[in-house]
């Protein structure tokens, strides 16, 4: 990992939250995937894409210097909309997630509650470091 | 999964990530001991995956999906050593917060297997 002065700090614990995410997000969507993708693909494919973006974001933010910054950037506010969207779409339009008569959950859905709404949080911490790291 | 391994590891793990997080506030960076408690996660995971493989083998099922239960306990071993490998790499007193929130991450995931198997 590069050791450069941006990414020492405090900054290392948003990469650990991130990474923990991450690793939530992708082990969740590969078991979804693996085991019953079928009976709810819409969900199941936020919940895949919620992982992969998960991931990019981990690693941009981690090197963050340079087009890394940018991706992180563009990362965040991704993921920052995709909680928002489908944690509000979630509660005004449940009807959308519901298969078979049961409601199925996706990482971003009630807006991260099912992860202590880390989901919510971290984009947003997310962006205040990356807007002070740049002044330094 | 057995119950007393389970209650024993869980309150070890968030005992252990309360430590490191006063670790962390005392601006101690990563040491042997620090990297010994994480160890000691990681061990009563293994100690996890062993006993549970055990009752599987003897004939005992998941109140909820069996393979999803033992997904989270590989997922829940990457954690210690991921949080380890970092603090070996860097040693600065965050790499002793990124341990201690390992910690704590291994103690929730314990939770969420415990609602798989036990219902």
């Amino acid at each position: 990992m590069a050791t450069t002065k941006r990414s020492l700090g405090i900054g290392r614990l948003l990469i650990a939250a991130y990474a923990v995410l991450a690793l939530a997000a992708t082990g969740r969507a590969g078991y979804e995937l693996a085991a019953k993708f079928n009976e709810a693909p819409l969900p199941y494919s936020l919940s895949i894409f919620s992982a992969l973006v998960y991931i990019v974001a981990t690693i941009a933010l981690a090197r963050s210097t340079g087009a890394w910054r940018r991706v992180a950037y563009v990362a965040v506010i991704i993921e920052l909309t995709g909680v928002l969207l489908i944690g509000a779409a979630s509660v005004i339009w449940p009807e959308a997630f519901t298969y078979n008569g049961k409601l199925v959950k996706t990482v971003w859905s009630f807006f991260g509650i099912a992860y202590g709404f880390v989901p919510v949080a971290l984009p947003v911490l997310g962006l205040i470091w990356l807007g002070k790291s740049k002044k330094n | 999964m057995i119950e007393i391994f389970f209650q024993i590891q869980a309150w070890l793990a968030v005992a252990i990530g309360l430590v490191l997080i006063g670790f962390g506030l005392a601006k101690r960076k990563p040491s042997l001991i620090s990297l010994g408690f994480i160890a000691a996660v990681e061990l009563g995971l293994l100690v996890q995956l062993i006993s549970s493989i055990i009752v599987v083998v003897g004939g005992a099922r998941a109140k909820g999906d069996t393979i999803e239960f033992f997904a989270y306990i590989l997922v829940a071993l990457i954690v210690p050593l991921g949080a380890a490998f970092w603090a070996l790499i860097e040693r600065t007193r965050w790499s002793v917060y990124v341990l201690a929130v390992g910690s704590l991450t291994v103690a929730i995931m314990l939770a969420r297997m415990h609602q798989i198997w036990f219902g």
